[in-house]
């Protein structure tokens, strides 16, 4: 080896040096893995966990793995150069052992002057190089390590350990299946969840917030497949009548309230002007932004004289505002003198249709005014602890403005507190809405799930006076009906909760989420054919008649349609058709967040579905089309 | 050549130790005069011996053109400076055709050589001079010859340019494209003097004794210096570590740091790493030793590099230095790896 001649031989010795350091180190280094495993199989051994013949043989073979790794180490060669630069590093030899080295690999006649006396100039300083010097040996860091689990290794061999018995495999409890259980789509159920979150952030009273706890608590239990359909049924139902229990009008009390003192103030007073709009507007929110303004006006100022008679008188006229209940107090006793003037006729002498006619009119109209009455006097008395506070704050006016500060801050409170009424009321109509939908969902629901219900409804169907129930079957296999044969007999029972038989489902989707397309599902409102049954009669007429009260013209009863079955593939791959157009919406062509587009549109169909243009049997379906194109979090 | 200085085994020794005593005299002449500045005029002669020209960064008054002109009398070199103005011409530099009269009154045009032609060339504040007139000193630098008239002169070797430029006045300047930078071998930063040398300066510079600098280097001997240095081996390792050192400045390769990926458009020419390696054999031989090690090429590398790096946008908008990359690089590229 050229290194090896003795110029150059001392790196030789460094390169051996250089070995014998990695072996030691790679013996620490796996003597913390091999220590490690012998205190784990000791300790199995000793737990008669693990059983073996020779258990000590066992737990020590592992301390076999140092020598091993120290030997390999120590094997494999180390290059001179490696070594010369680890000297040079040391003595500051500006590389001139590693350089010489490199030189030398040449063969002599290659060498040039320069080059030979770089290589006599590297022998020249090799022989002050001190290779223990340059190499210490050093203790390796895992040592410490390796001395700890060593110890541990004793103590576990050595200190008495309580034999275990084997444990028995512990006996699993077969999963609890729910039959017939009620159903939600992950989707449906994020969706849910999100409304929920939504109606909890609204929540200001303890009655929302039980109500939204109650709800998360009902959706788990879906989500966990553990209520079968009627215990669902019978939850929703139960939240439902609880949520009514609530005082749903109180929030629309405030708000007619508010209106009704902002009426009398005069909305040209600059001082008041805020609050009398808010008022006006019966947003109690704003009303209590507006009053704290003012309170913090009077206590600050500066205020003029003319200003502080007009915000008093204003502050006064508020004070004084009352519902005008004469009138209808008046017309109250009008009504009820009547009624009982008829009454009294009646048990005098039998009346005449027309008498009868008229005397439940009466009665009726009685009793509205009634509830108009106590309607109003709820108003009031809504409205009476703020006006005491501005009625003070009116007086205090005149004398000391911090009192009438702090006079109109209790006014802000009060305010305050029936925002929060209103704003629980919008939180608990949210959350009704919500509990209508789910309930609408899951009459929906096709699969195992609601397969009993079908059932249920077919025999009601048969009885009822429908013939060939038996071909129904075949709806459920999505086969659109043909001829409204069962239109009788779905008269009788509007209210049916049948399925719906037609069902777009999303091509190549996966996870499809069925939407319900209008006129195929029949059973909802009794209206249409029952798909997928050949029936032989004619029914009594159904959809023959139009209620004029629902908008839009009548539908064909003998359903001229064709209805196209859409069947959808199982690939486990596709997006739902929420995604479809959330993606084409979202980054397909849109220029706006689809976040912000989506709340405007949502919120003028609700305003639509609110004001009843939608026919109460489509309107599950636009908030159904809303709820899968709502946008998610990611 | 090496032929020429000499062969045997104890010639390399005797050379460098000659080189080492020719440089220190050099030193020392230049230390009568000029105070501190050591790196800067190790820096000036390195590229005088490796053949190549030295730009001078920094502001004026710190003894820029003193150290040129004190360097020019030390080397017994013939030296010219010019000062460059916006209005300085190109044939004010090269030179220009004259109508002569000879004796029997015919005319003719006679080459009047202009201040290129000397050894040593002060090109003082090359950068308030415009891009043609930069460029044709800059074409002399480096095709060592000028051509005027269609017909060619050669320079007189050892032809050497130190140009000076003040970093801070860009007011009415023309700064010199990357591709007219990457013609120095060196750029050197000149820094303001310490406290003591401030206190040296002061007594040198106003007191009634001016110092006298002798020539203790002539232009033969320049000369074979310079072929001397290139009898420098160097070896494979340090040669890969100077590519990879040059690679790194490149954002688009393996070995680029996140400054260099960040900041730097486009890294350094092949020029950059021929700067390094000759730069690195002559502090090898300045040192006493016979190859350059990676220590050599790391001192190198600053004033090599520093001016053949192009920054982005992103660098330049943020004041980012050369400087700052490059010992970025030289902390994460070691040599051996």
């Amino acid at each position: 080896m050229p290194d090896a001649a003795p110029d150059l031989a001392i790196l030789a010795v460094a390169a051996r040096r250089v070995r014998w350091h990695r072996a030691l180190h790679a013996a620490a280094s796996v003597s913390v893995l091999a220590l490690a495993a012998s205190v784990a199989l000791v300790l199995l051994t000793r737990l008669h966990v693990l059983r073996v013949q020779h258990p000590l043989a066992l737990a020590l073979s592992p301390l076999a793995l140092p020598l091993l790794g120290a030997l390999l180490n120590a094997l494999r060669p180390v290059r001179p150069l490696d070594a010369a630069r680890r000297l040079d590093a040391h003595h500051r030899l500006h590389d001139r052992l590693g350089i010489a080295w490199q030189f030398r690999q040449r063969p002599p006649a290659e060498r040039t002057p320069f080059m030979q006396a770089a290589i006599d100039d590297a022998a020249a300083h090799a022989r002050s190089v001190d290779v223990r010097a340059a190499l210490p040996w050093q203790l390796p860091p895992e040592l410490r390590m390796v001395a700890v689990l060593a110890a541990l290794l004793v103590l576990v061999a050595r200190v008495p350990v309580p034999s275990l018995a084997p444990a028995r495999p512990a006996r699993r409890s077969p999963p609890v299946v729910t039959r017939d259980a009620a159903e939600l789509s992950d989707d449906d159920l994020a969706a849910f969840r999100e409304a929920a979150r939504q109606v909890e952030a609204q929540a200001r009273t303890e009655g929302a917030r039980r109500g939204v706890e109650e709800f998360n608590r009902l959706l788990d239990d879906l989500a966990h497949r553990r209520l079968d359909r009627d215990e669902a049924f019978r939850r929703l139902a139960a939240l439902q009548e609880s949520l009514a229990a609530q005082d749903a009008a109180a929030g629309r009390r405030v708000s007619e309230a508010l209106r009704t003192l902002g009426d009398e103030m005069n909305p040209r007073d600059a001082a008041t002007r805020r609050l009398a709009e808010a008022m006006r507007q019966g947003d109690a929110g704003a009303a209590a932004q507006a009053m704290r303004e003012m309170s913090q006006t009077l206590r600050q100022g500066p205020i003029t004289a003319q200003q502080r008679q007009q915000m008093s008188q204003a502050l006064q006229r508020a004070a004084e505002a009352r519902p005008d209940t004469e009138e209808l107090r008046r017309q109250v006793d009008q009504a009820r003198r009547e009624v009982e003037e008829m009454l009294r006729r009646q048990r005098e002498r039998a009346l005449g249709p027309q008498e009868e006619s008229l005397l439940r009119r009466r009665q009726r109209e009685a009793e509205r005014l009634t509830g108009e009455q106590q309607r109003r006097e709820e108003q009031r008395r809504e409205a009476e602890h703020l006006q005491r506070e501005i009625a003070q704050a009116a007086q205090d006016l005149a004398r000391d403005l911090q009192a009438a500060g702090a006079d109109l801050e209790r006014g802000a409170e009060e305010l305050s507190r029936m925002h929060d009424e209103q704003q629980s009321q919008r939180s608990t109509e949210e959350l009704r809405q919500q509990l209508e939908q789910l309930r609408e969902l899951m009459r929906q629901q096709r699969g195992q799930g609601g397969q009993r219900q079908r059932t249920r409804l077919q025999q009601f169907s048969r009885s009822a006076g429908g013939q060939q129930g038996q071909q129904g079957q075949q709806g459920q296999q999505g086969q659109p009906g043909q001829q409204g044969g069962q239109q009788g007999a779905l008269q009788q029972g509007g209210q049916g909760n049948g399925p719906p038989q037609g069902v777009a489902l999303v091509p190549g989707g996966s996870g499809g989420v069925p939407l319900p397309l209008p006129g195929q599902s029949p059973g909802q409102q009794g209206r249409g054919g029952q798909p997928g049954q050949q029936g032989q009669e004619p029914g009594g007429g159904a959809g023959v008649h139009h209620d004029e009260n629902l908008r839009g013209a009548a539908i064909d009863p003998l359903g001229r349609t064709q209805a196209v079955q859409v069947q959808g593939q199982q690939t486990g791959n596709g997006p739902s058709r929420s995604q479809v157009i959330r993606t084409a919406a979202g980054s397909g062509f849109a220029s706006r967040p689809y976040r912000e587009v989506y709340s405007p549109y949502w919120d003028r169909a609700r305003e639509v579905l609110h004001q009843g243009e939608v026919p109460p049997g489509f309107r599950s379906y636009v908030r159904r089309y809303f709820q899968l194109i709502r946008p998610r979090e990611n | 050549m090496a032929s020429k200085v000499e062969a045997g085994a104890t010639a390399p020794r005797e050379s460098v130790e000659r080189f080492q005593k020719d440089l220190a005299a050099v030193r020392s002449e230049v230390g009568r005069v000029i105070v501190g500045h050591q790196g800067i005029v190790d820096g000036v002669l390195t590229c005088l011996l490796a053949g190549g020209h030295a730009l001078l960064e920094g502001v004026p008054g710190l003894g820029k053109t003193m150290l040129v002109r004190t360097l020019g009398r030390a080397l017994d070199l013939q030296f010219s400076r010019v000062q460059f103005t916006p209005d300085l011409m190109p044939s004010d530099i090269l030179g220009t055709q004259v109508i002569a009269e000879d004796e029997r009154g015919g005319k003719r045009f006679e080459f009047q050589r202009g201040p290129i032609f000397a050894n040593l060339v002060l090109a003082d504040e090359i950068n308030r001079a415009t891009p043609k007139t930069q460029s044709a000193l800059l074409e002399a630098m480096q095709e060592q010859s000028v051509t005027i008239a269609r017909k060619t002169y050669s320079l007189d070797q050892p032809f050497f340019v130190l140009a000076t430029q003040n970093p801070l006045e860009m007011e009415g300047t023309y700064p010199l494209p990357e591709a007219q930078l990457d013609r120095f071998l060196f750029k050197l930063q000149v820094p303001f003097p310490k406290r003591e040398e401030l206190h040296s300066i002061l007594d040198r510079t106003t007191g009634a004794v001016e110092a006298d600098v002798k020539p203790v280097l002539d232009r033969a001997r320049i000369l074979e210096l310079r072929a001397l240095t290139r009898e420098v081996p160097v070896a494979r390792s340090v040669q890969d570590y100077a590519i990879r050192l040059v690679l790194a400045t490149h954002p688009d390769e393996e070995g680029a740091t996140p400054s260099v990926k960040r900041y730097v458009r486009f890294g350094a020419s092949p020029r950059g790493a021929q700067a390094i390696l000759l730069a690195a054999k002559i502090r090898a031989v300045m040192d006493g030793r016979f190859s350059a090690s990676a220590d050599d090429v790391r001192g190198a590398v600053m004033p090599s590099l520093r001016h053949r790096m192009i920054l982005n946008f992103e660098g330049e908008a943020e004041g980012v230095k050369p400087d700052a990359v490059l010992e970025e690089i030289l902390a994460s590229i070691k040599p051996g790896t």
